[in-house]
């Protein structure tokens, strides 16, 4: 993540259209918007990250604050492009995105991939089972590493019900694993 | 992630690192500068005056950046031109698209842009075919799906008789995609070696393009934007059917970073 004291320089560098600015501000936190988009079934999660960052491109001299606060708000417009992109969808059924192999796996490494795909099903189908607010918290929490106060702002809730809805999600992840008789 | 109580056998934290080692994922480098790219576009936009002339040397800045892009890796551009999903320039290839739907000025170029785009997804997708690969079959008719979709939203933006005429254009050439998905689809079968699930996807995609053609018969649909200061007007290019790569990424802070720049300037 980047450092408070030079995030003020990058911000200011990246007003001005500065584009060592903006690659920092993309190598910081494109991994947990891509993984955040990915983890909510997000049709084309690429496409989505590079309509998020140009939104942040076009936002960016308007914005003010500390590195948190930017942090967060580029997951509000990730937030608000991945509900577009579902309301888009919901108008044409479409195939569903596919779950894609760990890139680290060795490649060649049959057994490695299969682990990391079997994994992968694992966790999506954990959080498939989850109800939208639940899961969406979890990831913004988990993904996202944002405070319960910077989701209750991207998600429009109150800080009490985003808690609830974390205690919630964890048990019935919790419940699933149970049921499923395989630890992790 | 705090929890006020830590449950036993099944911690939290297990499967937030699970959640993590999923789904944390660092974009190709194609596709980061595929975004970078984009991001430059962009900002040309939205820093200039709006002046008549100046529209006119921006465009031609554009033009000219874009240029410089595919004549760089012309070589990769001329190869990336016929990958199909699952080869390893295919990310180049949508990102190439990407940047020609950026650079569309009026709602015709729009649809254009999209419409020849949803030709390149068909032209993949018997390709995909021929190549035995049905099992991308699938997303390849989704990518058709959206392209389409993305025409008949460009051509909303035309007013009165421009739109109907684009409206008109977008309707007739999803007709004929569904007749080409259709002969797809009979080769296919006759192929003896056709996968139900890719059967189904070209079945799936031809009942699409007719809904969606008798669905805009009806009017027009809104497609409000969410994100802060958005206008709504510009249009993204489709989605590419890359591969996720785990893209070469410099240590944080190091001078070959952009933030390692920064920091020492």
């Amino acid at each position: 993540m980047i450092s408070e004291s030079e995030f003020a320089a990058i911000l200011a560098a990246a007003a001005r259209a500065d584009e060592d600015a903006w690659r920092a501000l993309y190598e910081d936190l494109s991994p947990a918007v891509l993984g955040y988009l990915r983890a909510q079934g997000a049709f084309e999660p690429e496409d989505l990250l590079g309509e998020v960052f140009v939104d942040v491109v076009r936002n960016i001299p308007r914005f003010s604050g500390n590195s948190r606060k930017f942090r967060s708000w580029v997951f509000v417009i990730a937030h608000h492009r991945l509900e577009q992109e579902r309301r888009s969808r919901s108008r044409r059924p479409s195939e569903p995105a596919g779950l894609d192999p760990r890139p680290d796996a060795a490649a060649g490494d049959v057994g490695e991939e299969a682990i990391a795909a079997l994994e992968a099903r694992r966790v999506r189908a954990l959080l498939d089972g989850l109800p939208e607010g639940q899961r969406s918290v979890l990831l913004l929490r988990i993904l996202g590493d944002l405070t319960v106060a910077e989701v209750a702002r991207i998600t429009g809730r109150r800080r009490g019900a985003v808690k609830a809805l974390q205690r919630r999600g964890l048990a019935a992840v919790r419940r699933a694993i149970e049921a499923e008789g395989v630890p992790f | 992630m705090k929890t006020t109580r830590e449950p036993q056998g099944n911690d939290p934290t297990e499967f937030s690192g699970l959640v993590r080692r999923v789904f944390l994922r660092v974009p190709s480098a194609d596709v980061a500068e595929a975004h970078l790219s984009e991001m430059r576009l962009a900002a040309g936009k939205s820093v200039r005056p709006v002046s008549p002339l100046f529209r006119h040397r921006r465009r031609i800045a554009v033009l000219a950046a874009a240029a410089t892009f595919m004549l760089a890796g012309s070589g990769v551009a001329v190869a990336a031109d016929t990958a199909v999903p699952g080869d390893s320039l295919y990310g180049v290839d949508r990102a190439i698209e990407r940047l020609q739907l950026a650079m569309a000025r009026s709602p015709e170029s729009e649809v254009n842009t999209h419409l020849a785009q949803a030709a390149e997804r068909l032209g993949e997708i018997d390709v995909l075919r021929a190549r035995g690969r049905q099992d991308r079959i699938g997303r390849a008719t989704s990518d058709l799906a959206r392209s389409e979709d993305r025409a008949l939203a460009s051509a909303q933006k035309a007013i009165g008789k421009d739109f109907e005429a684009l409206h008109a254009h977008v309707l007739e050439m999803i007709g004929k995609h569904v007749t080409r998905l259709g002969e797809v689809r009979a080769r296919l079968e006759a192929s003896g070696h056709a996968s139900p699930n890719a059967l189904q996807a070209l079945e799936r995609a031809m009942e699409n393009g007719a809904k969606a053609a008798g669905k805009v018969h009806q009017g027009r649909s809104g497609d409000a934007s969410g994100a802060p200061g958005n206008s709504g007007e510009h249009r993204r290019d489709d989605n590419p059917g890359t591969e996720m790569r785990r893209g070469p990424v410099a240590p944080a802070g190091s001078p070959r970073t952009a933030r390692g720049r920064i920091r020492s300037s």
